[in-house]
């Protein structure tokens, strides 16, 4: 390096203010550790977002059931049984999302 | 060492957290007081900037990576803050505080301090560049990263806030 960067680079490692709060460290790191801890005992998914996703798992399972046992029904409203897949499909789309929403952190960068 | 620092951190080592942030805390504090110009905005930044890539520590192998992540966060965060407080982007050379130690061998080299004053005189950009290329120890490809801006274009300002600093400091050449 030459000397003039080796100037440069010690003129601000000389003279930059620096952070005189002594706490400063300490108060990051115990923001951390407190929210690492919160993640940690966060449950899997948010209740609402199960009970949502779940009643919907449970609800296309009885509407391809009824579609497989009692046809005639469900001509009447023009639903088949693909449907009833799509909507099973759906809810683990749905869980899925929910739970990247809640837990990915990649946002934040 | 590096990044045994960064497994020790990742596991939740308040010793290394500590060590980690001590490290690389001033640089990023004077990168968001470049921007922010306020001594207690800049705090504040850096301590966010911090506490969000502490969170995702886990993704960074080294400290290199996690260094740009930091100033990287820092500087939007600033530049996200000044234009959130919509104020006039002036720098405040008159609150720039020169420490002075009487027995540093450093201070009584006035060319530090001459030169010192002369990076606070420059653009915001240009100056931010000389803290990250210089203290930051960054690559002209990771200040790309933590700016958004071109090589092309951070080659341009580092080479002009060099010629200043050399014209200001009345050396014969860059």
């Amino acid at each position: 390096m030459k000397e003039f960067d080796e100037n440069i680079k010690n003129a601000l490692l000389k003279h930059i203010p620096k952070i005189d709060d002594d706490s400063f460290t300490e108060n990051i790191v115990k923001e951390h550790l407190s929210r690492k801890l919160e993640i940690k005992y966060k449950p899997f998914l948010n209740f609402a977002s199960l009970i949502i996703g779940l009643s919907f798992v449970f609800i296309s399972i009885g509407l391809i059931l009824l579609i497989r046992y009692n046809g005639l029904f469900i001509e009447i409203i023009d639903i088949n049984e693909q449907h009833g897949l799509i909507l099973f499909a759906l809810s683990f789309v749905f869980l899925i999302y929910k739970w990247l929403e809640d837990y990915s952190t990649s946002s934040t960068l | 060492m590096g990044s045994s620092i960064i497994k020790r951190a990742i596991s939740g080592d308040p010793e290394a957290l500590t060590s980690l942030i001590n490290q690389y805390r001033d640089i990023a504090y004077n990168l968001a007081l470049s921007i922010a110009k306020d001594d207690e905005d800049a705090k504040d930044i850096t301590q966010d900037s911090f506490l969000k890539v502490l969170e995702n520590i886990h993704r960074f192998r080294n400290e290199a990576k996690f260094t740009t992540w930091l100033y990287r966060i820092v500087y939007n965060q600033s530049i996200r803050f000044v234009k959130e407080r919509n104020t006039e982007n002036i720098v405040k050379t008159e609150s720039i505080s020169i420490p002075e130690n009487p027995y540093s061998e450093y201070s009584v080299k006035k060319e530090y301090i001459e030169l010192y004053k002369a990076i606070n005189l420059l653009e915001d950009n240009d100056r931010n560049i000389i803290l990250l290329f210089y203290l930051g120890e960054k690559s002209i490809k990771q200040i790309g990263t933590i700016t958004g801006m071109s090589a092309s274009n951070i080659k341009v300002m580092l080479h002009r806030a060099r010629k200043k600093l050399y014209k200001k400091l009345n050396y014969e050449r860059v």
